[in-house]
This record gives structure tokens, sequence and C-alpha cells, in this order.
């Protein structure tokens, strides 16, 4: 099974109603424990698309 | 492959800052097991919101009493008024908040005070989410720690007395307070006479090969039976490591001060390995660094 991309942070971002940690919503880290691969695969690849968004959104910030 | 756990039952499947959250569905109704660090409580309370779907709350039962476990419980309780239930044996130290019974100056950690509504003893039954769990003793982690045992589903909840790849730290033995190891194994012994299926353990996906996880628990135990060293550099990495979770990040200096100042590394070096500061923190920060749980990031240490 795909594991859980949970680092221990666990807080959300009241703005983007995801975790600052992991990127998933409340919903997905919810049902994680009863998803199957191919539904992990789908969050892990949201995951990942909204940390390249929250870099860039970072980078934008600060002005660079 | 997915197991199949009884629709009753959700797992909210956490990290290792935050111990997993078990949630029971009964009707209108629901019950909880452990409730994660306290910095986490926010998202514990959203994630039970959100599963409960409208339920009501009405029991949160803790395995034990350590604060990745009971962290979320204040927080619940003012969520939902929900009743607390606890081990029979945190009695004492949770009525008294003794914050060196639960460990929580010893290894820098932090918890939010909560009173108990009412205790459970180890050889009872307690019926979750429509069906029957009976309490088991496992001491050794924690000498009042409770597992929870469905023999109709053969489903064992185990907290931090069995993970699929070993167990929690011993602390009683190294604190010199009990005979932590020969509890561990009958633990260990005791959980291998039942028949189990699926373990739902306090941190990790559940699993199902369990015959596998209690020989590698076993293996580990005779190690650190066999070289308590061992078992008290193990101890000192786990908690630098769970204190390095809370904080993601220390510049170098104050990370190595952080470790001397720990009460429990300093003891437990004190009493097994006799390193000095400097050593003690060199080791640890190469030790953490060699495996991951920690990175360096210019002149600061961050959690891996």
């Amino acid at each position: 099974m795909l594991a859980s991309p949970c680092i221990n942070v666990c807080k959300m971002d009241p703005a983007s109603k995801l975790c600052t940690g992991c990127y998933r919503t409340i919903d997905e880290i919810t049902v994680w424990s009863r998803t199957d691969d191919a539904e992990r695969a789908r969050i892990l690849a949201a995951v990942a698309r909204r940390r390249d968004e929250q870099a860039t959104l970072n980078a934008e910030a600060r002005g660079n | 492959m997915k197991l199949e756990l009884p629709a009753s039952l959700l797992v909210l499947e956490r990290g290792w800052l935050s111990a997993n959250n078990i949630l029971f569905y009964e009707g209108e109704n629901a019950t909880l097991v452990d409730s994660g660090y306290v910095t986490h409580a926010a998202q514990t309370v959203e994630l039970v919101d959100n599963a409960l779907d409208g339920r009501k709350l009405k029991r949160l039962i803790n395995t034990h009493s350590h604060s990745d476990h009971i962290g979320g419980n204040a927080a619940l309780q003012a969520a939902f008024g929900c009743e607390v239930i606890v081990p029979a044996g945190l009695h004492a130290a949770i009525a008294d908040w003794d914050e060196d019974a639960l460990l929580l100056s010893p290894l820098g950690q932090q918890s939010a005070r909560f009173q108990h509504d009412s205790l459970l003893g180890a050889g009872n039954e307690i019926e979750m989410g429509g069906l029957n769990w009976k309490t088991l003793a496992v001491p050794g982690h924690d000498m009042e720690a409770l597992g929870y045992y469905n023999p109709e589903k053969r489903i064992l909840i185990s907290g931090d007395a069995l993970w699929e790849n070993g167990f929690g730290v011993i602390f009683s033995e190294l604190l010199g307070e009990a005979d932590g190891l020969a509890s561990t194994r009958e633990t260990l012994q005791m959980l291998a006479k039942l028949p189990v299926d699926i373990v739902i353990p306090g941190h990790g996906s559940p699993f199902a090969n369990v015959d596998a996880a209690l020989e590698r628990a076993f293996r580990r135990l005779d190690m650190f039976t066999a070289e308590i060293d061992k078992l008290a550099w193990h101890a000192i990495k786990v908690i630098v490591s769970f204190a390095m979770l809370e904080r993601r990040r220390l510049p170098v200096e104050q990370f190595r001060q952080f470790v001397v100042g720990l009460p429990f590394a300093v003891d437990v070096n004190r009493r097994y390995l006799g390193l000095d500061d400097e050593a003690l923190v060199a080791r640890v920060e190469r030790d953490l660094l060699l495996v991951n749980a920690l990175r360096r990031e210019g002149g600061d240490i961050v959690a891996g």
C-alpha cells in the first residue's frame, strides 16, 4: 500500500483548507485508511500539485 | 492489500507525533479511542467532527497516558462534551496531573490537562461500534496500558504494545521503576496466543501479518534484553526525534543545548552509557541524520 504523506505537522490552513504539512483536505485525511492504492495515488498526485502551487505562491510573496 | 475492517469502525491514521484515532459508529452516537498530540488538537477535533457526520461523540477512551495519545482529550471534551475514560492504573497520575509520572517533564513534552470521568480496568468488556471488546493489560511500554480485543472479528487495538515494526520504548526499565523488559515479554507472549487477524496499532497503518510482526517484536526484545545499552540508546534517539517533530527546526547550538537539557536523555545516558555531553550530542546528531530522522539546513537542524 502507498504510504501516508503525513509529516507530523497536522495543522489546517484556514485559507486553503489544506493541512500545512501534507497538503491534504480534511476529507482526504479522514478516509485515508479506507482508500485503496488507486485512490491513494490520486490523492498523492493532488498533494504534489498543491505543494508546487504553494511553493510558487511563497516565491511570489517573497518577490522573487 | 487493503484490509477489510468493520464498517462501524474508522481509523483516522495519523503520524508519529500524534497517535492514530479510532472512531466507532454506534447509531447516532460514537466512541473514540485516543486523541493525538496536543499541538495537533485543532486538526483532531476537525477530523473527528468530519468523521462523526452529525453523530454525537459520547465517549473518549485512551489506551494509555502518553502525550501522543491523550493530547487531544481536553480539546475533544470541550468540543463534544464526551465522557473521558482512562485505564484504571492511571487514575492518580491524571487526577493529580503528575507531569513526571505522565512522562511529560522528563521527555520535554507538553499536554493539556483534562479530568477523566471514569476508569476502565483489565479483564472487562466494553462495547464499541456494536462489537464487544475485551480489555487486556498490556504492560511494558506503559505499565498501565490497555489493549482492546474483539474475538469475533479477531481485531486487536494494540496501542504502543505492538506495532508492525516493534513497540514503544520501554521507559520503566530505563527509569528503574519496574521490570519493563519482563512485562513486555509477558505481554507479547499473551498477544501471541490470541487469534488475531488484524492489528490496529497506535502508530502506522492497520496490518494483517501479525505473526511476522510478533516475530520482529520478540527479536527486538531479545536484543534489548541481551544488551540494555541498546535499549538506552534507542530510547534517547526516539525521544530526541519525537521532540524535533514538535519543534520542527532548531539552530544547531540550541539543538545541542536541548539534548543535554532533556532530563530523560541525561538520566539514561548517566545510568547506561556514560558519554560526556559533547559525545552524547554528536552521536545523537550523527545517528539521526544518518537515518533521515533529522536534516541539516544551513545552521539549523530540521525534523526529517
